[in-house]
């Protein structure tokens, strides 16, 4: 599906009235900012620039300053991501357990670039630094669960769970 | 399914081996087939029992029956009387209890006799979601006590003599820190615990989060008390989803109890703690850049001074200390800091959390008292090199530690002895690198971790990763030059100098060792060879394309 | 809350373990265990205690105790004996010693880690 006609990104009026009532929860409290994106981003899974421009105005702090800190922290994204977010684990512990092997048969499996959406709009692959599960090296997270000791077989497994 | 009428279980730790265990194990196969009995039990060898000066050791099932000490004879009469009448041999039965740390599969006596488990003594054996487990084990007891007998000043000089050191990487004195908040005059403090855990290999916080979370809120509370703040945050890192439920339930739980809240114990002192999640951003470990997140803002790292002890959270005195730090707490006020003090050595006191991560046979955590060898946890705990292979390299500390060689593997684990060698004690990581992996291919991925997690408001930190990394990226497609590395390595230094924070100022640790430890192999590469046959031309598809392009 | 509460939900809690059920399965949870699919081996352990009507047996949560590698890891506490704990449980194999150690008194040797009190 092409991105622009999936529904998935569409911003309507019901959408931004559910990020306002979001802002109003914090109204005034510009230290819960981060924790407003979170919420936000949980509706679609990114952060659409309009929706941004709400909080802003709900938590009473300026549009740049949210726009920064949505671009700043690496679990916010501020471009349209796929229903489910992949998190790839590159750091040292898991790539001497071979995590770019592993890397790089999923980018084939899924025919995507890191940092890139499936075509039926699944799946978004992103690569992230330690997860705190280098004992059960390599590991990939999927939204907010976890997988470990993986190799192309069982994580290809696994990915057949999600849709 | 086979039923068998009992089960066998014979020790086979290795200490045991040289007890005789296995000709124990030998004769019992032998009279059982001798009397065909095989079909009806089951002998097992097992991992060590814990009890080795006892060895060997049988257990027979389904009575569960523990015998001792166990020869060839007591062996016959054990099947004899035993395994055929079903009558129990009383005379050879183990009167001790065998002890609980031999948990393993390795077969190592180091195992438990080197563990020493005080900040972990509850986790893995307590329900961490149900505080009635931590009350059991006399859990909030030293609160109460604390509040009720000791002044906050003779709190803050008992950690003070402990000796405690942070755990989350700077190895500060922890006594000082709260004396310095102490001394303050402000009219809010704050305690804010750093569950931000980002240094690649490091993972001991979230199995203290995730298996006590009890003892981090007790330890909080008493900071509190000591310096008088009465309010306490959690930093918990956006990907530690689990930790964050469970440390959510414990302080719900806990305020549910008054163990949390207004005038704990009738003692007039409030102490209340809440969760932050983060983001994804390793920088915002650094205490600053946490406190900007904690504000809603960029987790980006501030000058220091001001230290947060005196001006942190809205400009309020703050300690900021390390998940496994406040875990130390309680430890200290319970057992005194005599006791404290002979565990580890006099200038490094205490236990520490190691996490093994990369080519060993057990990956996992060990809590050990300062100062053993990395050898003994390599090649006790950590039950050697896996695959066969054989040893290459050891990075202490995560991504920002040293890298050791073979001949550096009796170093003692301490602040002091790693410091000699160009490492530091950092989080307790410790990443094992065996001989099929190429020194430059790893020392890429560990500036990939740096150029990819810069923050970027500083330039020698910003453009320096980026740089460090291509140059690297290049010696392991054999294009890089003899000028090229010296150039990388002036400017890891120039970057230690002036970079704002330690996640620019570390690149050079591990770069350092990599070049006075692996020289022959970095030269190599100048000659366009790679010894272990891992890099080639072109070699890097995916890794480190990010952070070219940002660069 | 103050001492004497404490001390008698301290209390609480020491009878509510005196009064345990006869058998315990504890079943590893930290994040590791979840990585190696822990949650599915809690399930068919619920699920295998269920359908056996075993009432008398209680399963616990713990975090993950750090011998990672091992993971999913549980224990097998029955009263008057010394706790089993097994290793590397898929859910098939969790059914296995639900059947095998709890109903039939039978130790899945080949999957024993360690014995201890
Ligand atoms: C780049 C960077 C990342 C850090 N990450 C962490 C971290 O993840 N957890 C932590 O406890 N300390 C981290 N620190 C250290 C903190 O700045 C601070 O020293 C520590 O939280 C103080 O607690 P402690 O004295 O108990 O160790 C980091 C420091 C730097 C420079
Ligand atoms: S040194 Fe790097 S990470 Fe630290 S403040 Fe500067 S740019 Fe940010
Ligand atoms: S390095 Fe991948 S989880 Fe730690």
């Amino acid at each position: 599906m092409n991105q622009m006609t999936n529904p998935a990104y569409q911003i309507d009026d019901n959408y931004l009235d559910q990020v306002e009532k979001i802002a109003k929860q914090h109204s005034g409290r510009a230290e819960d900012l981060v924790l407003v994106l979170h919420k936000v981003q949980a509706l679609k899974n990114y952060l659409p620039r309009t929706a941004l421009n709400v909080v802003a105005k709900g938590l009473n702090v300026s549009e740049s300053h949210v726009y920064g800190v949505a671009t700043y922290y690496s679990m916010l994204s501020t471009k349209p991501r796929g229903r489910h977010i992949i998190r790839i684990c590159e750091s040292a512990p898991c790539h001497v357990q071979k995590a770019r092997e592993l890397i790089d048969a999923m980018l084939e499996h899924l025919d995507i670039e890191i940092g890139g959406t499936t075509k039926d709009g699944r799946f978004t692959v992103e690569t992230t630094s330690c997860l705190g599960l280098c004992a059960v090296a390599p590991v990939v997270m999927i939204d907010d669960k976890v997988y470990g000791n993986l190799d192309r077989d069982t994580l290809f497994e696994v990915l057949t769970k999600y849709n | 399914m086979e039923f068998y009428r009992a089960h066998v279980l014979v020790c086979g730790g290795s200490p045991c081996v040289t007890l005789g265990c296995k000709a124990v194990r030998e004769e019992i196969e032998r009279l059982v087939k001798e009397k065909r009995l095989e079909r009806e039990i089951c002998i097992i060898e097992t991992g060590c029992l814990g009890a080795c000066e006892e060895g060997p050791i049988v257990v027979v099932y389904p009575d569960g029956t523990v015998y001792s000490k166990v020869n060839i004879d007591a062996a016959r009469e054990i099947v004899n009387e035993h395994l055929v009448r079903g009558r129990p041999v009383k005379r050879l039965q183990y009167k001790g209890k065998l002890t609980s740390v031999s948990r393993t599969e390795n077969k190592s006596k180091d195992y438990f006799q080197t563990q020493k488990r005080v900040v972990l003594e509850n986790v893995g054996l307590i329900n961490p979601n149900n505080i009635d487990d931590y009350i059991l084990k006399d859990g909030y007891k030293i609160l109460e006590e604390t509040l009720d007998h000791l002044s906050p000043e003779e709190v803050v000089n008992t950690i003070k003599r402990s000796g405690l050191r942070g755990r989350g990487g700077a190895g500060f004195p922890t006594g000082t820190k709260l004396g310095v908040t102490a001394r303050t005059t402000a009219d809010q403090k704050y305690i804010v615990c750093n569950a931000d855990e980002g240094e690649p290999g490091t993972y001991k916080d979230r199995i203290i989060m995730e298996g006590d979370p009890h003892k981090i809120l007790e330890g909080m509370a008493l900071c509190g008390y000591a310096v008088g703040a009465t309010k306490g945050y959690v930093y918990i890192r956006g990907e530690y989803y689990q930790s964050i439920a469970t440390i959510r339930t414990a302080i719900e739980q806990a305020r549910e109890l008054g163990l949390l809240g207004t005038n704990l114990f009738d003692s007039g002192f409030d102490f209340d703690v809440e969760i932050k999640e983060g983001a994804g951003s390793y920088v915002c470990g650094e205490e600053t850049a946490l406190i900007q997140s904690m504000e809603g803002k960029r987790g980006e790292a501030t000058q220091k001074p001001p230290y947060p002890s005196t001006s942190g959270l809205w400009g309020k005195p703050t300690v900021v200390i390390n998940v496994e730090t406040v875990a130390n707490i309680v430890p200290i006020l319970k057992h005194g800091v005599d006791w404290y003090k002979s565990l580890g050595t006099p200038s490094s006191s205490g236990t520490k959390i190691f996490t093994l991560s990369g080519n060993v046979n057990n990956r996992g955590l060990i809590e050990v008292p300062m100062g053993i060898p990395l050898r003994e946890i390599i090649y006790g705990i950590g039950g050697g090199i896996s695959g066969g292979r054989s040893f290459k390299m050891a990075q202490i500390g995560g991504t920002a530690g040293g890298c050791l060689s073979e001949a550096q593997l009796d170093t003692p684990l301490d602040y002091e002895n790693l410091q000699t060698v160009g490492s530091s004690l950092g989080s307790g990581a410790i990443l094992v690198v065996d001989d099929s992996h190429c020194i430059v291919d790893v020392a890429c991925s560990m500036l990939n971790f740096f150029a990819h997690e810069s923050c970027g408001q500083c330039t020698p930190c910003r453009e320096g990763t980026s740089r460090l990394l291509q140059t690297f990226r290049k010696l392991s497609e054999f294009t890089a030059t003899k000028e090229d590395l010296d150039l990388a390595i002036k400017l890891a230094r120039v970057m230690q100098r002036t970079s704002l924070c330690a996640s620019g100022q570390s690149p050079i640790m591990p770069l350092e060792g990599i070049m006075q430890n692996f020289a022959s192999e970095i030269e190599a590469h100048l000659n366009q060879e790679c010894p272990a046959g891992v890099c080639h031309k072109s070699a890097h598809k995916t890794l480190g394309k990010e952070a070219v392009i940002n660069g | 809350m103050s001492l004497k509460d404490l001390e008698r939900l301290k209390q609480q809690a020491t009878d509510a373990q005196k009064n345990k059920t006869d058998i315990q399965i504890v079943v590893n949870m930290g994040s590791c265990s979840m990585a190696k699919n822990a949650g599915d081996t809690y399930d068919a352990i619920a699920d295998e205690i269920k359908k056996r009507g075993l009432e008398q047996v209680e399963i616990i949560k713990t975090g993950c105790f750090g011998m990672c590698e091992s993971e999913p890891l549980i224990e097998i506490i029955k009263k008057g004996q010394p706790k089993v704990t097994y290793g590397k449980i898929t859910p098939d194999k969790a059914r296995h010693i639900v059947a095998s150690h709890i109903v039939n008194d039978q130790v899945v040797g080949e999957l024993v880690l360690s014995v201890d009190e």
